[in-house]
């Protein structure tokens, strides 16, 4: 274990602690990014690349749009309300 | 069955339920109830009634944080639990280091014809596995179309106002800086795509990482172009085609592997490979859906 | 000689870099609009980012690893200004009241 691990683990625990703390949604989803990216970097030191692919593709870039798409939808970012 | 008042067979009475035309109540119930004149309580009016909710409500969310707090802890503690019960991590005499993981890492190059020893694994020897994920995502997004899909029964002047809203706005003011940024990019996106997808037998990779990829450049294709220069050539006839037959194209090679005994067939085709192509496709096309589905319900 | 050279410079480099990402985060905390606090960010993404990778590119010397870095240096400086652009107009064509905000300028 090096100290990048040991740094990237605790801003695992940080981030997924703050995620369901946040009291806007949309920081929720920010944060969890956040998670993924990190978590996408432990996996590729933990030496599945693979692994460390997809979870960068799905857990940063789809789930995020999706989830923003969905904030949408229920009119939580700033901008999509109606009148 | 006496009392129902339209003396309806079965199959009439199913046909009326699935056309939301009354709601699958017990009939003899609802006629006990009529005969009450007084109800026991008075009612509330409207306003109390409101009152009353919102006390309700205000009194689930304090106790809300104690059950999410309590629910975790009894989480975090039966992981733990499991965790601490493990064998201790890396040791010779753990469980998983039996012949299973030694015969997968010496003969998957011989038997299955994948130089990678991790998709030699979930590709053939673990190939139900992944048939089983490839489903699941094919009916996740079946799942949403029939949740989120736009059709002539669920769709109103308020949202049709809205999309052609946004389609003017797109196809007055197009965003010329992401658009050209976007030709210049989308190639090299589908090439990485492609690469990933095909090298996935010998190097890191294969059909779940390379579809995602195949779909992410897909998804900004539609964000710089506009939903009708997708449709234009990717409609919702020829999508679902597509995901059709990457799943048929998988059941298939697989129950054709498995039934020439689950020998490997890399002398006749390179199986691996035309089963990671299979699966991208399937992921690429669920990961494009969800977009296209939740953005505007429709392919 | 030159071998050491090159270290000195890719080291001074990263630490450059470090200092421009520092400033870059310090800039987003103190800054309260969010125009101004992408202007902070955006120095970041584009001058950290090229200084960190090319001082890892000098002292790692040249090899097949320092080209993949120089492409994802290009594929950052493509695609990290669209995106701060974007997040941009957003913020421009969504806020009711831009004047109060800052400063316009017709050109």
């Amino acid at each position: 274990m090096t100290v990048l691990e040991y740094i990237l683990l605790a801003g695992l625990l940080v981030t997924a602690i703050a995620a369901p703390l946040c009291k806007r949604l949309l920081n929720t989803v920010i944060v969890y990014l956040a998670f993924s990216v990190i978590m996408a970097v432990l996996w590729s030191l933990l030496q599945s690349p693979d692994l460390a692919i997809t979870e960068a593709a799905v857990g940063a870039g789809i789930s995020g749009i999706l989830f923003f798409l969905t904030l949408k939808k229920i009119h939580e970012l700033k901008g999509t309300k109606d009148e | 069955m006496s009392n129902t008042p339209e003396n309806k067979t079965l199959t009439e009475r199913l046909v009326s339920w699935v056309n939301g035309e009354r709601e699958p109540k017990d009939q003899t119930l609802f006629v006990m109830e009529k005969r009450h004149r007084q109800p026991r309580r008075p009612q509330p009016s409207d306003e109390e009634h409101e009152e009353q909710e919102r006390h309700r409500f205000r009194r689930f969310l304090r106790g809300f944080p104690v059950a999410a707090v309590m629910i975790c802890g009894v989480l975090v503690a039966v992981l733990v639990w499991a965790v601490m019960t493990m064998p201790a991590f890396g040791e010779a005499g753990n469980p998983i280091n039996n012949e299973v993981a030694e015969h997968y890492l010496e003969y998957t190059e011989e038997e299955t014809g994948a130089t990678n020893a991790v998709t030699g694994m979930i590709l053939s020897y673990r190939g139900f596995d992944t048939l089983g994920e490839s489903c699941v995502l094919f009916l996740a997004v079946s799942c949403v179309m029939l949740l989120l899909g736009r059709d002539a029964h669920n769709t109103d002047e308020h949202d049709l106002l809205k999309i052609g809203q946004e389609d003017t706005i797109e196809k007055q003011a197009p965003d010329r800086i992401l658009q050209q940024v976007a030709r210049t990019l989308i190639p090299f996106i589908f090439l990485f795509a492609l690469y990933v997808l095909i090298n996935g037998e010998v190097s890191p990779g294969g059909g779940f990482s390379g579809g995602t990829i195949l779909g992410c450049g897909l998804i900004l294709y539609t964000v710089s172009y506009g939903h009708a220069a997708t449709s234009r050539w990717f409609s919702a006839a020829i999508y679902a085609a597509v995901r059709t037959f990457g799943l048929l194209l998988y059941a298939g090679l697989y129950g054709y592997y498995i039934f020439m005994g689950a020998n490997g067939l890399e002398s006749t085709v390179h199986f691996s490979m035309a089963i990671d192509l299979a699966v991208g496709l399937v992921v690429a096309c669920t990961v494009y859906g969800f977009y296209t589905l939740f953005q505007r319900g429709e392919i | 000689m030159a071998h050491d050279l090159l270290t000195a410079l890719g080291l001074a480099l990263l630490i450059f870099g470090l200092f421009v990402f520092f400033t870059a985060v310090l800039g987003l905390y103190r800054f309260d609009y969010v125009l101004n606090r992408m202007h902070a960010a955006a120095v970041g993404d584009a001058l950290g980012i090229f200084c960190i990778l090319a001082g890892l590119m000098l002292l790692h010397g040249w090899s097949l690893s320092a080209a993949k870095t120089l492409l994802i240096l290009v594929f950052l400086w493509l695609t990290s200004p669209v995106a701060s652009h974007l997040i941009a107009e957003m913020e421009v064509t969504t806020i009711p009241n831009l004047h109060a905000e800052c400063k316009e300028e017709t050109r």
